[in-house]
């Protein structure tokens, strides 16, 4: 069954839903913005291709312009295949694409989900060595944990080995675009740590479980203090167990929307406060419900919520003149960097607009 | 007693330091297996890291006087083969012996007795700032842990104004992080420091080993060099 919902899944993502609604002059709206938002990166681009000099933000800024309305591929010019040579002129001997020891798998992540985007089978080899590189990074019996342990099945930053579930599940999205065999173990692995971040303890048979079915940034452990759950974990969470192949009807799933449905909110990454990973939380929200695929959402207290609407009217709200966006309530975890959320703004926008 | 041998002190190795230094691979070893209890995965280079981490911090408690430049280099240089021995050494843990890179080892070497170069150079100018080489141990203990937490204290403050300044300064304070670019290990994304400081989440990053290790010894120099220019008696302070 997994075999068969794997690439149906990632199919959904790449390609968009069916029924997708949203308000028409609203959706002319945000094409415009993600015009403006892709102006603006083409305007600080770096000679190279790159952007802020990093492979990461390089490589989201390359997803941003491949996968907007736009439609635009290799043949457009030196602004697609420039990035793609940065990119592909940071592959390291052990598979890995990064400019720095730091932050290896995300790195590694987002380039291959962007260089899968371009849909040139050229780029199959390096994609597969970063694949390998990637599972080689899961926390599992050959680093000493046993399946009891609460890090087993976990991937981290890459230059360490603790494990999180923001890693995790963009490499789970990578692993999943570039169509790693959905029998391989790495996804029942994976599943063992996606649900030791959950709350719910009838899944989740850490001690700290509570029970409202969102999800916190790793076994025991949120930035925001204990370990209750947050926006941005929450929709990776969903995200990583619809990646990982878990229906959209398993109970772990549901309570993961059960949470969402009960904390529905624009206007701040709920459960963490000053607003910190605002632009992280409007993306994986974003994803997660396009990958849900359902066009409304009925909140806990009854009110139906068109999350395309909501999402375009909160985006194009915060966006600047030149068009970009950038945090202006907290720069933690990157989000003073334009480059970076603009692209994160763009992406999320090119899902609502499909 | 007072020393009544100084020109033979200085020439040669005292007994209890060749004692402490055959200790400090074990010490080191056992020290670093304990912060490693922990992480029952953890890779080659973390392995290696806490050996050094550990040799470091046992070397400076073990330190006797080292006014003079001798002692103190002979020091730093035991402290290094004994960084090596511990992280190359099965010794008498029961613990795998590690199999990081050979290189890494050697740059670690060199950043752990940089690391206490500059630690030892501190207490002898503060010894001869105060008088009271006792005082002036336990104020460079005080001060290794300091520094060793700057990014926990600072953290909150890089965070706030969004400095990768200060965050990059955070990380340029903290003798740890000298370790981890010797180790290519990125140290504010483990566990404890990224519970403990909100660094982990801000734009940073490690000075290049090269340019750190160099910074360490020019600082360590200038330090030892000081204790000459005050020898004059301008300078003292009583605790």
């Amino acid at each position: 069954m997994r075999r068969l919902l794997f690439p149906v899944l990632w199919l959904a993502l790449s390609t968009g839903t069916a029924g997708a609604t949203m308000d028409p002059e609203l959706r002319s709206k945000a094409r415009r913005a993600t015009d403006y938002g892709l102006h603006y990166l083409r305007q600080h681009q770096a000679e190279d291709g790159s952007w802020s000099n990093s492979v990461g933000i390089t490589a989201l800024a390359l997803r941003a312009f491949l996968e907007s309305h736009r439609g635009y591929n290799e043949s457009d010019g030196a602004f697609i295949t420039r990035p793609i040579e940065f990119l592909l002129g940071h592959v390291n001997p052990d598979g890995s694409i990064s400019e720095t020891n730091q932050n290896r798998n995300y790195n590694t992540a987002v380039a291959i989900t962007a260089l899968q985007a371009t849909g040139n089978e050229a780029y199959r080899p390096v994609i597969e060595n970063a694949q390998a590189f990637l599972k080689g990074l899961q926390i599992d019996a050959g680093e000493g944990y046993d399946p009891e342990h609460r890090y087993y099945g976990g991937i981290g930053y890459g230059g360490d080995e603790r494990p999180d579930l923001s890693n995790q599940y963009l490499a789970l999205e990578a692993l999943a675009a570039t169509a790693l065999d959905p029998a391989d173990p790495l996804w029942a692995r994976a599943l063992a740590f996606v649900s030791r971040s959950q709350n719910r303890s009838e899944s989740n048979d850490q001690p700290w479980a509570g029970n409202d079915g969102g999800f916190t940034y790793m076994p025991g452990y949120s930035p925001h203090g204990g370990t209750g759950s947050y926006g941005g974990m929450t929709h990776a969470g969903m995200l990583s167990l619809l990646f990982a192949g878990v229906d959209k009807s398993d109970p772990r799933v549901q309570a993961a929307y059960g949470w969402i449905r009960a904390n529905y909110t624009l206007d701040e990454n709920p459960g963490a406060p000053g607003r910190q990973g605002l632009f992280y939380y409007y993306n994986a929200f974003a994803k997660s419900l396009y990958a849900f695929g359902e066009p409304t959402l009925v909140d806990s207290a009854g009110v139906a919520h068109n999350w395309r609407d909501d999402l375009a009217r909160k985006l194009l709200s915060l966006q600047a003149e030149d068009g970009s966006w950038v945090n202006p309530y907290s720069q933690r975890w990157w989000e003073g960097v334009k480059d970076l959320v603009t692209a994160w703004s763009v992406i999320a926008l090119n899902l609502a607009v499909r | 007693m007072p020393d009544t041998r100084p020109a033979l002190a200085a020439r040669s190795i005292p007994r209890p330091a060749l004692l402490c230094w055959a200790a400090l691979p074990v010490l080191g070893r056992v020290a670093g297996d304990a912060m490693l209890s922990g992480a029952p995965g953890a890779s080659p280079a973390t392995q290696q890291f806490a050996y050094a981490a550990a040799v470091t911090v046992c070397a400076l408690l073990l330190a006797g006087p080292t006014e003079r430049l001798s002692g103190a280099a002979q020091w730093c240089a035991g402290a290094a083969l004994a960084g090596l021995l511990a992280m190359f050494s099965p010794l008498a843990v029961p613990a795998p012996v590690p199999t990081g890179s050979p290189a890494t080892a050697l740059k670690l070497a060199l950043a752990l007795a940089l690391v206490l170069a500059l630690l030892l150079a501190a207490r002898a100018l503060l010894t001869r700032l105060t008088g009271d080489a006792r005082a002036a141990h336990y104020l460079v203990v005080l001060l290794l842990a300091v520094t060793v937490a700057a990014p926990v204290w600072l953290g909150p403050l890089a965070a706030t104004t969004d400095s990768t300044a200060l965050a990059n300064a955070a990380l340029l304070l903290s003798p740890p992080s000298l370790l981890a670019s010797a180790a290519g290990l990125d140290l504010m994304r483990q566990a404890w420091f990224y519970e403990h400081t909100p660094l982990g989440g801000l734009r940073y990053a490690y000075p290049p080993f090269a340019l750190a290790a160099l910074g360490y010894l020019a600082l360590a120099t200038l330090l030892a060099l000081l204790p000459r220019a005050t020898a004059r008696g301008a300078l003292r302070f009583n605790l």
